[in-house]
This record gives C-alpha cells, structure tokens and sequence, in this order.
C-alpha cells in the first residue's frame, strides 16, 4: 500500500488493470480445467445467441415514437406548448394608481405613465399584496384558472372561461386583533370627463344611482339620436321639396321659409362602468393579514396573505418639461436634486405638479401581482407620482441668488410656420393681440423660461400666492461649456505628477560617487 | 542569551534539525558550522521565530519570543547570508525605515555611525539598485547594527567581500563583542570562524556533532600529535631509537630535521628532549603540529564520530 | 503582544509601501489612463446629449464617471494587493521584515494600511480631476458625490482585503496576478451572463432551470465579490438609502475583516521564507 501511495493516479489504475486481468485469467483457467463438453458448449451458445435477439427486440420495442413526441411532453406537463392550467383561489385587485397602462390605447400610444385604474391578480405563488395607505382599493376574492406564461414571464388568468366568485367575508387582522370584517358591496368606476385621467370609485348606492342615472342618459341619447335622425330624415324631405319647388318656380325662399336642420344630440361626455360586487379596502399604513371567512365560520383554504399598506416617504413637486424644439415630447423630472442642462440659448415650458415619492418596488408590485420578477431589485429606489398641478404660484429664475425672473402661468399655442418647410412656433395665447388665435384654444398651460449664458448657472422655484417657496420645487439650471481637447488634457495632471516624481528617483539613480569605493 | 533544548524540525518524513541543544553565553561568539543543508539557516529561523519547531524550544534572553515577541525582536539584530533590499529606496532611507521599526533614538546620528563603521557614509544616497555585492552586505550589517541590539545573529556575514572587507568587519565584530553583544555566526569561512569564535558547534544532517572551544575540540580530534624537532646533527642510532619509543607511531629524518608522530593521549616533548639528550644529541628547535579549524572540520564530518561521543579520547 | 507596538510596525511599514507606490509611475500611469477612459464616454454621452439635444436632465452627471473611474481604479489596486506579499515573498523582502518587530498581524495590517492610504491619493486626484471637468463643462456635483467618496473608502477596504487574501494564498507573483485576473473576468463574464440570459425572451424548460441556477449562484456571488459591493454602495448612493448606506458600511467592514483574517490564518501556514 505504501507503494501504492507513491506511484500517483496512473500507477493505481495500471495496477487495478493487472489485478483485475490476473483475476480473469484465473476464472478462466479455473473454467478451462471444469470445461464444458462439446454438446453443452453449443447448448450454451445457441441460448446466449436467442437472449441476445430478444434483448435486441425489447431494445428497438423501447425506443420512442416520435410523432407521440410533443403528447408524450404535454402528458408530462412540460411548457413547450400549452402551459398547465390550474384553478386557484386569487385576489384580484383594482386601485387608482400612476401606471403605464397594460395594452396600448390610442390617447396613450407610448404607453406613458398616467393616472388610471389598474388592475392585477394574486395568485397561490404570490404571499404579500401591496394597496396604497388611506385611499380605497377594490379587492374580490375569486377562483379562476392559473397559468404561467413563460414567453412573457407572467401568471394569467383564464377568467372567460371559468371565474367563481368566492362567498365569504374579508377578514383584515394587524399583530392578531381583527381590524376589519368586510362585505362585499357594489362599486363602479365613473368618469365625470370622460375615460382618461379623471376616475372615481363610487361605491353603494352612489354608485348604483350613478351608473343608472348614466344609464338613462344614455338611453335617452339613443332615443334622442333616433328621434334626430328621424327628424333629419324629415327635414332632409322638406328641404328636397323646397329645392324642386325653387327649380320649379325660379323664385327663391326666404330664410324664415327655410327650416333649420335638426340639432344632433351631444352623447354624455362622463362614463361609468356597470356596477359590481366587491370588497372595497382603505387602510392606514401598515402590515396586515388578510383572509376570506366562509358561511360557517372557516378560512377558505390559500385566501390568508400578507397585506402591505404603505403610503408615501416623500413629497415634492415634479417638473413636466418640455424644450421648445421637442414640445411634443415633455419629460418629467421629480428629484429635488435634478439639473437642467442647456446648450447656449434655450427656452423650455415647464408645468409642475405636487409629487409623491413611494417605495418603488412596492408601488409597482401593486399593480403587477401576476408578474414575479417585476420590480426586482428596486427596493432601494424611489418611485413618483404626479398629482395634482401648481397652478396659482410664480416660477423664479435665480442667478447667485438674486431673483432675475418672475414667471406667471400662461397658455401658450403651437403654431405651424408658413411655407413649405416643416417647423413650428409656440406663442403666448393672447386673441386679444392676436386675431390668429380668434376661435383656437391654448395648446398648452406652461411657464416659459429662457436661459442663456455659456457657463452661467442657474436656479428656478416656485413661490406661492404669499411668497413662500414651495418645498421641493428647488432646481438648478446650468448652460453647459464647450470644453474641447481641454476635457483630456486635465487627464494628464497625475501622468504629469508621476512624470516628475518619477524623474527624482532616476536622478537619484545616477548620481555618481563622491568618493572611490573598495569593494568587492 | 541563546538557548535551545531539543530543538527539532522536520519536513514529513525529513528531518532537518534534530534533537539540538546549544546554549551562547552572554557575551560570547559562537561559530556554528556545518556543510551545505546541516540546518543551520532552519535553527537560525527557529532562533528568529520565522520557523515553527516540530517540537523543543527556543529562548532568547531566557524568555520564548512568542511570550515577548516585539521586545525579544528588537534586541536582535539579523544579517542573513542574502541581502534583498528595497532597491528602490537610498541606503540612507533603507536605515531610516529600519531605524524607526526599531524605534532607535536620534536615528540620523547612529546612521551616520553605522554607515561610518561599513565605510558606505558616502554612497548613502544612491539607489540600493546600484549596489554591489559587497556593498548590500555591509549594509546589511549596518541594518543588523543600527538599533544596537544585544544579540547578533549572521549568516555568512563575510561572504561576498574582500580580504579588506573580511577584516573591516572582522574588525567591527571583535569591536561590538568587546561592548557585550554576544554573537551567534553560522560560515563556512572556517578561518574566520576559528580567528573570532569562543566556541564552535558544528552540525551535520541536523545533529550537533561538536559543541567545544576551538583549542578542545582540535584537541579531541586529533589522535596522533606532530613534532617537528631539529637537533645539532641526527644519527641513525638516534633515529632508531626514537622508533624504538612506546609512544612514537612514526619518525622521518631529513637531515638534522625529524618529523616525530606521537600518540596524542598525552604531551611527550619532554620525553623526547630528555631522551635525545641522553643520547648525545642536542636540541635545537622542537615544535608541535596545531590542526586547524578546517582540518577538524573535515574529519569530523567524514571518519571520526567516535572522537565526538562522550566516551572519547581524554584531551 | 503589544497593540502599540502592532500599531508602530503597521504605520512604519505602511509609511514606506505608500512612499514606494507613490515614487513608481504605475498608479500614475493608471489613473491617467482610468480618466481618460471616463471622459470618452462621458464627452460621448452625457456632453453630447446636451449639445444634440439642446437641453438634457441630470441628477449627477459627474458621478457616472466619477464611479467607473473610482472602481477601476479600485481594481488596480486590488491587483497590487493580490502581489504585496508574494513579491515581498519572491524578491526576498519579506523575510528582512520578520528579523525585526514584525508580526504576521502588523505585516498583513501594514498592507491593508497602505492600500487605503492609496486609494486616498487616488481619491485625491479624482476630485481633483472631476472638479476640473466641472468647471470646463459647467456639469455640477451633488452631495451623492461626496457621500460616494465617503464609502467608497469602505468599499475599496474589500477590494483590499480580497486582494491580500489571494496574495496570502499564493506564494509567487504570477500565481498571484493569474489568480486575480482569472476570478475578476469570471466575476465579470458572470455578471454579463446573467444579464444575457435574463434577458432572454424565448424561454425553454432548461432555460428556466438556467435562469434558477444562476440567480442562486448571483446571490452568493454577490456577497463574495468585492466588485459587488461597489455596484451596492453606488446603488445605495444614488437611491439615498440611509439603511442602504448604512448596510454597506457594516457588511463592507465585516467582509473586510474576515477576510483580512483569513489572511493571517493563510499567511501562518505558507511561511515568510521564498
């Protein structure tokens, strides 16, 4: 063994090679003295040779058909095709939220965000819910079938073609002690200036009377437009009439002859969605738990699930800007600590609006349940939302702290240029000066700043009716310079230190003696 | 000042030192000798710290350098047989950097000392880079003297120099010992060994094989003894009959010369003289053969390990 | 033993690694090309963007360069961390060290000290270099900025201690920069890996398996590789994340100190001598 030991890894095989053919040839020497008589021996192969055959049969027998392939991995549940669909118990939640919406509409077609009500779903996978703190968000408790859509990396829901409401009530607790027990109660979502940014959550009986009284409106517009269309049609006759009996007579009517056309019927403008059933939740910040009680007292089964209410960690203003040569596409701009930074001369509109600051990954898991790597990473990170503009306020324009500009709230109106190139200019919207404008209403409500000055530096505030700046509507400005090959050139200062410090040593290095030396 | 009580070191199944007990006095220079791979730089290392024993211990100032380790270290001062220096620093920064580990008191006033007694006060501004041989030695020595420790150890301290360094610092050694450093010198350079040592030992594939004063260790080595006698004229029958004598192994004649081998278990030149007298002869010159260093070196590592053991002939 | 004496070796021995950096052209020639490196991109980007666009939005235009220069930089050093002992090791000058007051605490301290004390000069420099291109461009700085050099101290600490942990591991030069080089490009290529693949929008079966497996290795990868915690301090920096911060400071310091241990341990078992 202690040979063994020496010899290293080639050495043991080699010698495991010899023992095991040393071993073999004494089996066979051991057999060779025993052997077989003829008549067995061709017993023996004639049996070897049939095991083989069937050994080959039952080899070819196991081998896959490959058109059962694709049935054979759907048998197995493998998402290469269709994915496994299970039913579940899910909360499906809707909330007023600033998100990007889930589909692409035509008031929206970069899929911007906007304020809306967005909905998503919990399913069995997903323990923590997320609802902003003291605002009402509709939660039911349903079952459907669940499925994971890989290509997207996405949980949906089959809702057409199986969707069970859950009976129960929602049971809210916080550190064990019920906080809330909930029925479901009727809510809709109204639109008082028609589907966009403007929604409102109605529940009970405001809701059931808004919806119907939209209803009615609705139903009497129907009627309104079929009764206009039928009084078009009879005017449409009348003035036919008219017409043959100029052409017949030469003589024209008079305008009181002449009746006026029907006026069509405005549609309403507002929108409500037709009322349902759910649990409508508005809790302070905190950590709850939430769970469905059934009839008989019991928890339905996957419905317990961590509830995070959270509410905003910071207020500010965000800036919506627009460049004056890019005004269609306005950017928005939340953090207190951003700089606008101008080439040369520059004019840009800036509306500002009351921002909040959530936890990002907790705003947008609200709304993105069903997705379980969205928001990954972010939790850290800072999400805002635009709220309500700052209309009755001034924008100062500051230079080494001295007010140098008052800024007022003013529409403002894109006009194409004349001639054959394409190109624009935003004016103030004044028709009093401008009889252009007579008829037209402002493009855009803004506050114009102007900058200029390579170098200089800037810093812009909003101030209140009274005077008072408004927290957190700080910003800075600066017109940047050209730096050219200076921008490199600072580059080499270490380079130059180095150089020099460098070039001390070698010096040193031939210096040479002052005095002979006596050494080996 | 230095002592080790079974000092073993071993490397799996070699053993480089082994069972090795020395004791250096205070004050005293203690050659320590041995072929290429004795393990004199493994009980250097071991002395130093450097080297963790297998097992035995090391005491310097009577105490274990783990117990004292910063205050040990610095009555210490090292010359290895190698000097690696930072070669991008001058010599004058080198002892400065040295010199504050160290902790030394007005540290520029004994640089200027230490460059002064290596005669390299003058290059103390050059780039080590630039160096000699010879010149990294004594520098090194200047490093190992700079914070004037108690104790020195050196390895090969001569080694790369001339015949005139050899002797400046033959010199600065026999100085400092003559302040009360004690010293500890492992060479191969056995003259030097033999000019400035109070005591040798000498190792031999990790054993201590010998550990006596210069003048006692050639003594036990020797077993015959050299005579050199010149009398006013040799006979035949004189020859004869100092081959005659008990204790005489060998006598050639060269003219009035003789070349006389005696036993070396004790001194018989005055047998000798009162036996030539007593044949008519007379005595002009009678002289006594001193082995060197090197020659005792030589026969102990190759033929005579009996002479060594305890029981060996008396001196 | 003593800690003043400890301290003594470690400040002495610190003092002249320091000198013997600062007297070699190789930091400066670094930092030259580390600031060139930066304002390429940040001419291509950020000054570009202004001057095509006419008008661009920042919150820290100068801290995007100012943080692959400061890490690049960092990555430099780690090098020369992962050497300090093996070439102390392979030029000799170890050993001379171990005659004196000198223990394996002092000697892996003084390294670590030196290190640090680098990376100040480093620091030094780019806030000179930064302010410069401030002043050339009229791009400004933010308080992250200065947050950012605060940790970044700590964060460079790992760098350090990671890098002295290799050098304490391997006893020759080469070993040591093959070492540093080859866990660095794996560190990197993973990361870029990751990313691909996360990336990806087709997804098979074993792609998910895939995406598994390297999500579990990225959470332990992230708390071994130095670099990581760069990427951490940054993302704590700019989030203004006091708790971020805060975590980055203590694991900084814990990752340091384990490893600086484990250099010593190492250290006890390779030896002084060549």
């Amino acid at each position: 063994m202690k040979y063994l030991r020496r010899t290293g890894a080639f050495g043991r095989l080699l010698f495991a090679l010899v023992l095991v053919l040393a071993l073999s040839a004494a089996v066979l020497a051991q057999e060779q003295r025993e052997g077989p008589s003829e008549d067995e021996i061709a017993e023996q192969v004639h049996e070897a040779v049939r095991q083989a055959a069937e050994q080959t049969r039952q080899f070819i027998e196991s081998i896959p058909d490959p058109s059962q392939l694709s049935t054979q991995f759907l048998d197995r549940g493998v998402q290469t095709g269709v994915p496994t669909k299970e039913r579940q118990f899910v909360y499906s939640l809707s909330v007023w939220a600033y998100a990007r919406p889930n589909t692409s509409e035509l008031s929206n077609p970069r899929g911007e965000y906007q304020w809306q009500f967005a909905g998503t779903f919990a399913p069995l996978s997903v323990d923590t819910i997320y609802l902003p703190a003291n605002e009402t968000a509709v939660v039911n408790a349903q079952e459907t079938e669940v499925y994971y859509w890989p290509i997207t990396r996405e949980y949906m829901a089959n809702w057409f073609e199986y969707r069970e409401e859950v009976p129960g009530k929602l049971q809210i607790e916080r550190n064990g002690q019920v906080v809330a027990l909930l029925d479901r109660v009727t809510y809709s979502y109204y639109y008082p200036d028609g589907l966009g940014e403007n929604g409102v959550l109605l529940l009970g009986d405001e809701a059931v009377e808004t919806y119907e009284d939209y209803q009615n409106r609705i139903d009497a517009f129907y009627d309104s437009t079929s009764a206009y269309y039928e009084a078009y049609r009879v005017w449409q006759l009348t003035m036919d009439r008219i017409l043959a009996e100029v052409r017949e007579t030469g003589q024209p009517k008079k305008p009181d002859e002449i009746p006026e056309p029907p006026t069509q019927p405005q549609a309403p403008q507002d929108f409500a969605y037709q009322p349902r059933q759910a649990f409508a939740v508005n809790l302070p910040a905190g950590r709850y738990t939430v769970k469905v009680i059934a009839e008989d007292g019991s928890v339905v089964p996957n419905s317990e699930r961590t509830l995070q209410v959270f509410e905003a960690r910071r207020t500010g203003v965000g800036f919506k800007v627009r460049p004056e040569h890019r005004w269609t596409m306005p950017e928005n701009h939340f953090e207190p600590s951003t700089t606008f930074y101008l080439d040369g001369t520059r004019v840009f509109y800036v509306e500002p609006y009351f921002a909040r600051g959530f936890n990002y990954y907790e705003y947008n898991k609200m709304t993105n349940l069903h997705r379980p790597l969205e928001a990954e990473g972010t939790r850290s990170r800072v999400f805002w939302t635009l709220d309500k503009p700052i209309l009755n306020a001034k924008l100062q324009v500051l230079k080494d702290g001295q007010v140098i500009q008052e800024v007022s709230y003013q529409p403002y109106y894109v006009r194409q240029t004349a001639g054959y190139g394409l190109g624009y200019e935003i004016v103030p919207f004044d028709p009093s000066h401008d009889p252009l404008l007579e008829g037209r209403t402002p493009t855009f409500y803004a506050y114009r700043v102007q900058l200029e000055g390579e170098g200089s530096r800037y810093q812009l505030r909003f101030v209140d009716a009274d005077g008072n700046v408004i927290p957190g509507s700080l910003r800075g400005a600066r017109v940047v310079k050209r730096p050219g090959v200076w921008l490199y050139a600072v580059t080499a200062i270490p380079l130059s230190v180095g150089l020099v410090v460098f070039g001390w040593r070698w010096s040193i290095k031939r210096r040479t003696p002052s005095v002979p030396t006596q050494d080996a | 000042m230095i002592e080790t009580i079974q000092l073993t070191k071993k490397y799996g199944d070699f053993t480089a030192v082994s069972d090795l007990s020395l004791k250096v006095e205070k004050g005293e220079i203690y050659g320590f000798l041995g072929p290429n791979g004795a393990g004199k730089t493994t009980t250097i290392m071991m002395l130093l710290g450097i080297l963790e024993p297998t097992s035995g211990t090391v005491k310097l100032f009577g105490k274990s350098v783990k117990d004292d380790y910063f205050n040990i270290k610095r009555r210490i001062g090292v010359l290895s047989e190698n000097q690696y220096l930072y070669e991008d620093m001058t010599a004058l920064e080198y002892l400065r950097f040295f010199g504050e580990l160290y902790r030394v008191e007005n540290v520029d006033r004994r640089i200027s000392e230490v460059l002064g007694l290596v005669n390299l006060d003058h290059r103390k501004n050059e780039l080590l880079k630039g160096y000699s041989k010879g010149m990294r030695q004594k520098l090194g020595l200047a490093r190992a003297l700079l914070h004037d420790p108690d104790v020195l150890i050196l390895d090969e301290p001569v080694s790369s120099l001339d015949p005139y360094g050899i002797k400046e610092v033959r010199d600065i050694l026999m100085e400092e010992n003559r302040k009360g450093k004690t010293m500890f010198i492992s060479s191969h350079i056995l003259s030097e060994i033999e000019r400035t040592c109070h005591r040798v030992g000498i190792l031999h594939k990790g054993r201590l094989l010998a550990e006596d004063t210069m003048a006692d260790l050639k003594r036990r080595l020797m077993d015959e003894v050299q005579l050199y006698i010149e009398v006013e004229s040799a006979s035949d029958e004189l020859v004869k009959s100092l081959r005659e004598l008990p204790f005489v192994v060998s006598v050639e004649a060269n003219d009035n010369k003789l070349s006389v081998k005696t036993k070396a278990d004790r001194d018989y030149r005055g047998q000798l003289s009162s036996m030539i007298t007593s044949r008519g002869g007379v005595v002009v010159d009678l002289r006594r053969h001193e082995m060197s260093l090197e020659e005792a070196f030589v026969t102990i590592t190759e033929n005579n390990l009996s002479l060594l053991t305890k029981e060996g002939p008396a001196a | 033993m003593s800690i003043g004496d400890r301290v003594h070796a470690i400040r002495v021995a610190s003092k002249r690694e320091i000198k013997s950096t600062l007297y070699g052209i190789g930091i400066y020639m670094t930092l030259f090309l580390v600031f060139l490196g930066s304002s390429v991109p940040f001419a291509a980007t950020s000054l570009r963007n202004v001057l095509t666009e006419g008008m661009w939005v920042f919150v820290n235009p100068i801290s995007t360069p100012f943080y692959y220069s400061v890490i690049l930089a960092a990555m430099y050093l780690g090098l020369c961390a992962s050497l300090s002992i093996s070439r102390d090791r392979d030029l000799g000058t170890l050993e001379v060290l171990f005659y004196g007051p000198v223990d394996v605490v002092s000697y892996i301290g003084a390294k670590f000290v030196h290190l640090i004390l680098a990376f100040i000069v480093v620091l030094a420099f780019s806030v000179v270099n930064f302010l410069l291109v401030s002043q050339l461009t009229n791009f400004g700085f933010t308080a992250d900025f200065f947050w950012f050099l605060v940790l970044s101290l700590f964060l460079m600490s790992c760098m350090a201690s990671f890098g002295i942990l290799l050098s304490a591991l391997t006893r020759r030069m080469m070993a040591s920069v093959i070492a540093f080089l080859g866990i660095v490009l794996f560190l990197l290529g993973f990361n870029l890996a990751h990313a691909f693949i996360m990336g990806m929008t087709a997804v098979t079966p074993f792609l998910v398996y895939v995406r598994m497996i390297l999500d579990n290795m990225k959470v332990v990868i992230d708390w071994i590789s130095p670099i990581a915690y760069f990427g951490r301090g940054f993302a704590a920096v700019a989030a203004r994340d006091a708790t971020q911060f805060a975590i980055s400071i203590v694991s900084s310091i814990v990752y340091s100190g384990l490893l600086l241990w484990a250099s010593v341990w190492f250290f006890k078992k390779q030896g002084v001598r060549r």
